[in-house]
């Protein structure tokens, strides 16, 4: 099931709001319980049998860190460490034998000639999510950031709950924790989040996947697309993932909202960064944030005596950020990409420069970094990446063809508001509307209802459009 | 105003929700009873999946108000100067030069290459040699296409077209060199036709009925005079039908995924018979039950039967169907049709069934009951039409399965 769905939208999301604030209203308990039905209803709507995973995931989680934190009471540490230790190991397991075993033995096989075959596992909706928040769960019991929880139903939603479930924010738990039993549900934080989930439909259904028509278009036959087409295609998957994950993040924020939860936030124009620095700490924010905390840091970070350890650490960290997205060497390359870019930024210091001119041309360097980085991604093969660059260089091709004077002229709207839309608006609106409070809730109230019926118009009309990050 | 917003939005979505359940019972209801029914057939999770699947596909097809947004969806498009929209379903529709609508992809070309198919000509070859062998008269009718003689027409450099002129045209060849009667109404069009393309609905893939009615006009000239069948060359006349003419009434397959804010919808005749017409109509349907329909009346009331304010090409007689049998009260000449078709035979088949004593119309993507050489024995049929467009040929097997039960699609 997808936010940007009829039966999420006119099905699932009522009831879920009937339950939680009719039936269930006056019990914390039952609303959570109720809760982690509907998420586990929501996940299994996209495949009954991967169920079973993510209730395994709950249970060994939940008794792990029980085990953790009774350790700690009794001060074993090194039991507490082993029994941290074993959770780790069961997360990343889970991952590796459903994401990434199919990638392994392929690259086995070809580098030492062998013949290893193995069926073909399919990859289970949102499994580098929920390991990854099962993770945090376990490491902020052990750092005592969070309670263990005693009731496994509670473990559970946290772990699945489906504003979160499929495709982030990873909800760290330090940050959720005390929301499970004393989180306030309020008009104000209801009607923000109802503002918050329209915004991000918005996104994704009027422009992510408008976009998408052309970058999928242009990827699927760059070999014999022209110079500025590769680029219309390069720049509109740029955006089209930007509207795509931030707006399916913006649903998920919305939507915790409006059952009391508050998440943080994801994204926070990542296009304006000057840095790629810069531009880590305003993309996926908690992927990020987690790497940060639970990698990086960990590692020593950046505190430690040698600057060859400062590289190692932030090599490692982007080595594993590349590999989260996806069993692919485009994938890895594309991490590789970031490591390079932001250790070259720590050795020039170009990210933390105030002067004008440098910060200028630190904005147009890291959009190419980021618009070359994307092709990477959002290619099939490294080869393929490879010559799709080319094109962007115009490499033996034409400079401009028919099917791109067409596009533009037909996506001029899309691709103008796409580009504004990357600017802050919302905040810029808030800020020179704060006198004119009448008139700003009257005009937020229309605008949002004219998005709302356009997104249903769109989704409408649109049979199937998963969101990018669903492979992850 | 928030709590007004909040209101508004929580009603928007419970409405929604209410109304596309009680609107669309029948969809949910029947889908779900259909995964009940085969549930031994499947694994307990498939069985699960297949019921998500079929409440989210009745959700989708019964939403409420599906068409309403459907055309803000079109509004919208058109506002911002799009040729090519994305449909419903994913499909690609575009407006060529002469806002006329059309199936395509973004492509670099049109493709005239389209051929025929060997294993096509022979079944139909084999089929016509059985028929003749008993003396029943056959003939093989190429309906027109939309998309035929694209090179007359001016379309994005980008959009990627089939043009069906060459298929109709090697199988009108082939076929005549087995000794097949054919019947080319695609060439013959062209041939008589100012503008082509001015032939066929704007919303829709298929011909205007104005045209059809020309289509049917040819179909009983040859019957007649190319294959000596005992039918009323009178009826064939312009003068003995009248033309109402309903404007803006129809809204064609391509014209429904893009709605009528994109593009208006066609206007739509009804020629119906001067002379006096009593037809007796029948044919089976039902999910739970097969029941029988049938009616008795004259032209009007069997073939238009209730006709709502917006009217579908299928509004002829039936939309497609395993099997329709008209029986003309007004006629005893004997002469027993069997029209095997796709849906442009649709408004042909009524007025042949004025043309013949006994019709029976079958289409044999949904008729899996009786191979057709078997029909033909067991109904005493004394002509077979087979008629289909270019776009049928070969890529249907179960179309050209007349010598055993195909299981469909």
């Amino acid at each position: 099931m997808v936010f940007s769905s009829l039966i999420f939208l006119f099905a699932f999301l009522p009831c879920c709001l009937i339950g939680y604030y009719g039936i269930f209203r006056k019990s914390r308990k039952w609303q959570n319980y109720f809760l982690l039905i509907c998420s586990l209803l929501f996940y299994s709507w996209g495949g009954v049998k991967y169920t079973g995973l993510i209730l395994l995931s709950i249970l060994i989680n939940w008794l792990m860190a029980l085990l953790i934190d009774n350790s700690g009471k009794k001060e074993k540490k090194n039991e507490q460490l082993a029994w941290l230790t074993i959770a780790v190991i069961f997360n990343i397991a889970l991952l590796f034998v459903f994401k990434y075993v199919n990638f392994t033995v392929d690259n086995l096989n070809a580098l030492f000639h062998l013949d290893i075959q193995i069926k073909e596992i399919a990859l289970p909706i949102g499994i580098s999510f929920f390991t990854f928040q099962g993770m945090s769960y376990v490491i902020d019991v052990f750092r005592k950031h969070g309670e263990a929880l005693k009731n496994p139903l509670e473990v559970g939603l946290y772990i699945s709950f489906f504003p979160q479930l499929i495709a982030g924010p990873i909800v760290r738990y330090e940050t959720v924790a005390d929301q499970i039993h004393n989180r306030r549900e309020t008009v104000d934080l209801f009607s923000n989040g109802i503002g918050r989930f329209i915004i991000g439909l918005g996104k994704k259904a009027i422009l992510a996947n408008t976009l998408a028509v052309i970058s999928d278009q242009v990827f699927s036959q760059y070999y014999t697309a022209s110079g500025l087409s590769a680029w219309l295609g390069a720049i509109a998957y740029t955006l089209q993932i930007y509207f795509d994950f931030s707006g399916y993040s913006d649903m998920a924020i919305g939507l915790g909202k409006m059952f009391g939860f508050t998440f943080e936030e994801n994204f926070d124009h990542p296009y304006l960064s000057s840095s790629i620095t810069e531009f880590w700490r305003r993309w996926h924010i908690s992927m990020g944030t987690w790497f940060r905390d639970y990698v990086y840091f960990p590692l020593g970070g950046s505190r430690v005596s040698s600057k060859a350890r400062v590289i190692f650490n932030l090599f490692v960290v982007w080595m594993l950020t590349g590999i989260w997205h996806g069993a692919n060497w485009t994938f890895i390359l594309w991490g590789m990409l970031q490591f390079l870019v932001i250790f070259l930024e720590r050795m020039t210091k170009i990210n933390k420069s105030t002067s004008k001119g440098l910060r200028c041309f630190g904005h147009i360097y890291s959009l190419l970094v980021v618009i070359f980085g994307w092709v990477l991604f959002n290619s099939a093969s490294v080869l393929s990446a490879w010559d799709y660059i080319k094109s962007m260089f115009f490499v033996g091709i034409p400079l401009a063809d028919d099917y791109f004077f067409f596009a533009i002229k037909e996506n001029a709207v899309v691709l103008v508001l796409s580009v504004l839309c990357c600017f802050p608006l919302i905040p810029w609106l808030q800020k020179n509307n704060r006198k004119e409070k009448q008139w700003y809730g009257i005009g937020r109230f229309v605008v949002l209802s004219l998005i709302m019926v356009v997104a249903v118009a769109y989704v409408v009309k649109g049979a199937f459009n998963p969101f990018i990050y669903f492979n992850f | 105003m928030k709590k007004i917003g909040i209101t508004v939005f929580c009603l928007y979505l419970v409405l929604g929700m209410i109304l596309t359940v009680s609107f669309g019972y029948y969809s949910f209801g029947t889908g779900v009873l259909d995964v009940f029914k085969s549930f031994s057939d499947y694994s307990v999770t498939d069985s699960i999946d297949r019921l998500f699947s079929s409440v989210e596909g009745s959700m989708k097809s019964d939403f409420w108000k599906n068409g309403e947004y459907i055309n803000l969806y079109g509004g919208i498009q058109k506002a911002v100067g799009r040729k090519v929209v994305i449909g419903s379903n994913g499909t690609t529709v575009f407006k060529n030069q002469e806002n006329s609508l059309y199936f395509g992809n973004v492509s670099s070309k049109i493709d005239y290459s389209s051929g025929t198919s060997e294993k096509v000509i022979e079944r139909v070859a084999d089929f016509s040699a059985f028929c003749q062998n008993r003396n029943v008269k056959f003939s093989y009718v190429i309906a027109p296409c939309k998309s035929a003689y694209l090179d007359e027409l001016e379309f994005p450099a980008v959009i990627g077209l089939t043009d069906y002129t060459g298929s109709a045209d090697k199988t009108e060849e082939a076929l005549t060199a087995k000794n097949v009667p054919v019947l080319n109404l695609q060439r013959m069009l062209h041939d008589e036709s100012s503008n082509y393309a001015s032939d066929f609905f704007s919303t829709d893939h298929h011909w205007k009925i104005e045209t059809a009615f020309w289509g049917f006009q040819r179909i009983g000239e040859f019957l007649r005079n190319d294959l000596g069948c005992r039918l009323d060359s009178s009826l064939l006349s312009s003068d003995n039908y009248s033309v109402k003419k309903l404007k803006n009434a129809m809204m064609g397959s391509e014209g429904a995924r893009v709605g009528k804010w994109y593009h208006p919808k066609d206007d739509y005749a009804l020629i119906s018979p001067l002379y006096d017409t009593a037809l007796y109509r029948k044919f089976e349907d039902g999910y739970l039950e097969t029941r029988s329909y049938e009616k008795t009346g004259n032209f009007d009331e069997v073939v238009f039967g209730e006709l709502g304010k917006n009217v579908s090409y299928g509004s002829y007689i039936s939309f497609d169907r395993d099997c329709i049998y008209v029986d003309n009260l007004n006629n005893n000449s004997g002469e027993k049709i069997l029209l095997i078709k796709d849906s442009f035979a649709i408004p042909v088949s009524a007025w042949l069934s004025c043309f013949s004593d006994e019709l029976w119309i079958v289409d044999l993507r949904y008729q899996q009951k009786e191979s057709m050489y078997d029909f033909i024995e067991n109904h005493g049929i004394d002509t077979v039409i087979v008629m289909y467009n270019p776009q049928s040929f070969g890529s249907l097997d179960s179309m050209y399965c007349f010598d055993s039960v195909s299981k469909g699609n």
